[in-house]
């Protein structure tokens, strides 16, 4: 990006927030579901921690919270927001991020996260993660959003690349030269989410290695893998089944390069039972030990 | 994907233009695919653009549906269309979803649907419940601390309920509706009914509700609005004899003790 008329500029080197969470690594885990809210409240073996989606404990009480304490008590957490919609021209709502930095105090997670997409425009809330132009502006802007949201919060943040179905006019720039612009100038963190690598490059045309390659590999904080629906000439994010044997081979290259990195599993529709999942999570733990000892050997 | 020109010389619509003019297409199917919406190899922009309006309706079905299962199981095919009414009608302004079904139980006292005032106040039933599921905690008082109230030569001159605790009067016979759907009965024939009903989240956090006594119906909206003992009773004084008033009042509130309605007793020096 660099000497481009109009386009926001970083040099590595001055990450604006800490980087010390950037190694800490969580090991294996799984997004919390409330199917199984009451299990993993009284302790459940194989997992390493659960990420939770911060608005399903934006509440002023009940089960909700107590299942918050419970889990957050026995196990590290992590939130995973979405609806901070950081890439809307509307801004932040800040009643949004004292309730967020309030369940932040509460639980205590390792990292909060949300995703690199704009849901909120002129105060109706699509309530779907929505692409952002790959523009000067964009990045700009959502720079400006990402350093106020850290200094509300008061710790690092981490976003995650969203899954398109359309690009949106101007393209200035690839993704990964955009969140890389983004992390490097915010010190924000990247919530690599991987079955999103493989959705984007089988709707856009692209070899998925060129963003695995080219993402700051000191920038990701944590990966996301998630089933997704194949429809032949196109791919739907659904979260509704299995992570894919595609995904999973782009996982291994991913870990090759990147290291251990803390790895979660995502299901939003069909949930199994947990026992399922739990296998699936083993599954990907023997992948990541598996590249790590070629790693390791050569 | 590659670059071009940058933003100085750019000739499309800004970022605030841009977000709106998609939003609109999501909003109403009518719209054309926004401008921004670049041509692709592969899928159309047509195609392309219609994923998000699928997705936009189906998240939000989805929550109506999840938050109103009763209402779907009585109105059966037609909650998707009522659905969509409702989502033309009402856009999200909630950061959260679980605020989205907040004026669906109004929206549908102006349908079309045969008995929609009953389909309402089933509707309204199933938002208490959620009200109740997520109200703020708060602690809960037995009658030990009615007694040590007595003990510190002090009187009881009010109470203040758990923020869970609702009073509905729906005017139908929706918990028994609500029953039928809970059982995987059909729906049944919806009758006028003059029961006022409390929904509370009980010390075990599960949401749970009865039927009120008439005297009970009577008294607990004016504790809900921070009447003072006194101001109950005078109330009531146009309804009942002065003597019924007081043992119905501590039978009243033995019962809500009990049930771990009560957060807070408000006492004053007895004279």
């Amino acid at each position: 990006m660099n000497g481009r008329a109009g386009a926001p500029q970083c040099v590595r080197g001055v990450p604006r927030t800490s980087r010390s969470t950037a190694a800490a690594g969580l090991g294996f885990g799984l997004g919390l579901r409330t199917p199984h809210y009451d299990q993993v409240a009284h302790g459940v073996e194989g997992v390493d921690f659960f990420e939770l989606l911060s608005e399903n404990f934006m509440v002023d009480g009940g089960k909700p919270l107590y299942y918050l304490d419970a889990v957050a008590e026995r196990y590290d957490v992590v939130l995973h927001g979405v609806s901070m919609s950081i890439g809307s021209v509307d801004p932040p709502s800040r009643e949004y991020l004292d309730k967020l930095a309030a369940l932040a105090r509460r639980a205590k997670p390792a990292w909060v996260s949300d995703h690199l997409c704009w849901t909120i425009a002129g105060g109706i809330n699509s309530h779907d993660l929505l692409p952002l132009p790959l523009s000067y502006q964009a990045l700009q802007m959502v720079i400006e959003r990402v350093n106020y949201v850290q200094d509300v919060l008061e710790r690092p943040f981490v976003l995650e690349n969203i899954s398109t179905y359309s690009t949106l006019q101007p393209t200035q720039m690839e993704e990964w030269e955009f969140i890389n612009t983004l992390t490097c100038a915010t010190g924000a963190k990247v919530l690599l989410d991987v079955n999103n690598v493989y959705v984007n490059a089988r709707n856009h045309g692209f070899d998925p290695h060129r963003f695995l390659d080219a993402i700051d590999p000191d920038s990701v904080q944590q990966i996301h893998l998630a089933g997704h629906t194949d429809l032949g000439d196109h791919v739907i994010d659904t979260h509704d089944d299995a992570v894919t044997d595609e995904v999973l081979d782009l996982y291994a290259y991913t870990i090759a390069r990147l290291g251990p990195v803390s790895t979660s599993i995502e299901r939003d529709d069909d949930i199994p039972p947990l026992e399922v999942l739990l296998e699936e999570l083993d599954h990907v733990r023997d992948i990541a030990r598996d590249q790590q000892s070629v790693s390791l050997a050569s | 994907m590659s670059a071009t020109s940058p933003v100085t010389n750019n000739p499309y619509l800004s970022l605030r233009e841009q977000q709106a003019e998609f939003l609109a297409g999501l909003l109403d199917p009518r719209t054309g695919v926004p401008s921004s919406v670049q041509a692709q190899e592969g899928l159309g922009r047509e195609a392309r653009f219609d994923i998000y309006r699928t997705a936009y309706r189906q998240r939000l079905k989805g929550v109506l549906r999840s938050d109103h299962p009763a209402v779907a199981h009585v109105v059966d095919c037609r909650f998707d269309r009522l659905a969509d009414a409702y989502i033309d009608a009402t856009p999200s302004t909630w950061h959260s979803l679980r605020n989205f079904g907040d004026e669906f139980p109004k929206f549908l006292t102006t349908t079309d649907l045969p008995d929609s005032m009953a389909v309402a106040a089933l509707a309204g039933f199933e938002r208490s419940l959620l009200d109740a599921f997520d109200a703020p905690d708060a602690p809960r008082r037995g009658s030990s601390d009615l007694l040590a109230v007595g003990a510190d030569g002090r009187s009881l001159s009010g109470i203040v309920l758990h923020p869970s605790v609702r009073r509905i009067a729906p005017g139908f016979n929706v918990v028994e509706q609500w029953h039928a759907y809970q059982e995987g009965r059909p729906p049944v024939p919806w009758v006028g009914q003059r029961t006022a009903w409390a929904l509370w989240r009980g010390t075990d956090r599960r949401t749970s509700f009865r039927a009120l006594s008439p005297f009970e119906a009577m008294l607990l909206p004016r504790v809900l609005v921070g009447d003072s003992l006194a101001e109950q009773c005078e109330a009531l004084a146009d309804i009942y004899e002065p003597t019924q008033i007081p043992p119905l009042v501590a039978s009243a509130l033995r019962r809500w003790l009990a049930e771990g309605w009560v957060s807070e007793l408000l006492s004053e020096p007895a004279d």
